[in-house]
């Protein structure tokens, strides 16, 4: 007992040899703000890069297609404050702040799902859509800078629940590429939306999960080590 | 802790001590049970609050702040310690070539037994030779080199490992 407490009394000594004065974080909601704009602002040239749909000033106004950006939009930020505000140790628990852009997206989905029964025939208008593979990599390739973007605001500080919080960036970057895909792709069949955009901003929302461990924590565990126990030959 | 983000020392000091008691009483409560892997828990959180504190809002209340913290690391080292606990082989079931070699044992055998000790790391050698020939307890070897139990334990079963390969035979007793 008497060494383990000296082993923990050597952590401390050498804790308060390597502590610096730190700058505290910013607050969650300018975090979150810096990461919208740079993010809307990335989305946009994207999207005058790509070229709009020849019919985007007249869609603008169609209750169907601001639902729809609204949504997005919506799922976007509430994943990235829900990850903003889980990367900063006890602000936020996983399960109540994560579910809400989770609850977005399903959202989304539902409405499309409905969009789909209310035409008729869903599984064989589902079975019939054409493949849109561009869209699933428009999604993917402008969804990739917020994401690094946010990823990078997430490491400044210290995830502890990596997976929900991987999990939510994922949401976030790929609910911004559906936004501005949205802007480019000219087809508004609830069956291709579901197939070729939600579906996809799913998967690429899921696939962080597996990525989360190694993106957020491998530095701390290896600090963790290195301060804990004295180096082996 | 608002002192320590600026550099105080003395508070930093001051801060990590008291965490250390109030880590220890946390983890206490929630294993239920005295276990030996209290102090990894205790290190653990002060590294991890040491590496988050740029984290903290010194404008928002510091307990759930920490206690998030404490959970995360305790959980952390719960889950490593049961892992640990399902691949090593138990304390009295430990292999003791001393009796499974029999008396007229040829002295290849024995050479051959000190060869392979001989090829192991210089850790695992060290340790292997003293829980196994100088019979020392796991708790006093961790106190001389300095490690925790836990390393003691992970290193026996690799050494053990290693040298089962290198002698091609069980040396589990029958």
């Amino acid at each position: 007992m008497k060494n383990d407490r000296s082993a923990v009394a050597s952590t401390i000594a050498a804790l308060v040899r390597d502590a610096a004065p730190v700058v505290p974080l910013d607050p969650p909601s300018a975090r979150v703000s810096r990461w919208a704009l740079s993010s809307a602002a990335f989305a946009v040239l994207a999207v005058v890069f790509l070229g709009t749909r020849h019919d985007v000033a007249s869609q603008l106004g169609r209750p169907w297609f601001a639902a729809r950006a609204t949504v997005t939009l919506a799922t976007a930020i509430a994943a990235a404050t829900a990850a903003v505000r889980l990367s900063v140790p006890g602000l936020a628990r996983p399960l109540r702040i994560g579910a809400m852009p989770w609850a977005l997206c399903l959202g989304w989905g539902a409405s499309l799902a409905g969009g789909l029964v209310s035409i008729g025939s869903p599984l064989r208008l589902l079975l019939s859509a054409s493949p849109h593979v561009s869209c699933v990599v428009c999604i993917a390739a402008i969804g990739l800078v917020p994401g690094v973007w946010l990823v990078r605001t997430l490491r400044q500080a210290e995830p502890l629940d990596v997976r929900w919080t991987g999990g939510c960036a994922g949401l976030a970057s790929a609910a911004s590429g559906a936004l501005a895909t949205q802007f480019v792709c000219s087809s508004d069949a609830p069956a291709h939306h579901l197939l070729w955009h939600f579906a996809p901003v799913v998967l690429l929302a899921l696939a962080p999960l597996a990525l989360a461990p190694g993106l957020f924590a491998p530095q701390g565990r290896r600090q963790r080590d290195e301060m804990k126990t004295p180096p082996w030959p | 802790m608002d002192r320590a983000q600026h550099g105080d020392e003395d508070a930093y000091v001051e801060l990590l001590v008291q965490l250390t008691a109030a880590t220890r009483h946390y983890a206490r409560a929630r294993a239920g049970a005295p276990v030996p892997w209290i102090d990894d828990v205790v290190q653990e959180t002060l590294v991890a609050v040491h590496r988050a504190r740029h984290t903290f809002d010194p404008s928002r209340p510091f307990a759930p702040w920490f206690y998030a913290i404490a959970g995360n690391r305790f959980v952390d080292v719960f889950r490593r310690e049961h892992r640990v606990r399902q691949r090593e082989v138990g304390g009295d079931a430990w292999p003791d070539w001393r009796t499974t070699l029999s008396a007229d044992a040829s002295p290849v055998d024995v050479d051959l037994v000190r060869k392979a000790l001989a090829a192991l790391p210089p850790r695992q050698r060290e340790i292997v030779e003293a829980i196994k020939l100088r019979e020392e307890s796991v708790r006093d070897i961790a106190a001389r080199l300095g490690l925790t139990v836990s390393a003691v334990k992970v290193t026996a079963h690799r050494g053990y490992r290693a040298l089962r390969r290198a002698l091609g035979v069980d040396l589990r007793e029958e």
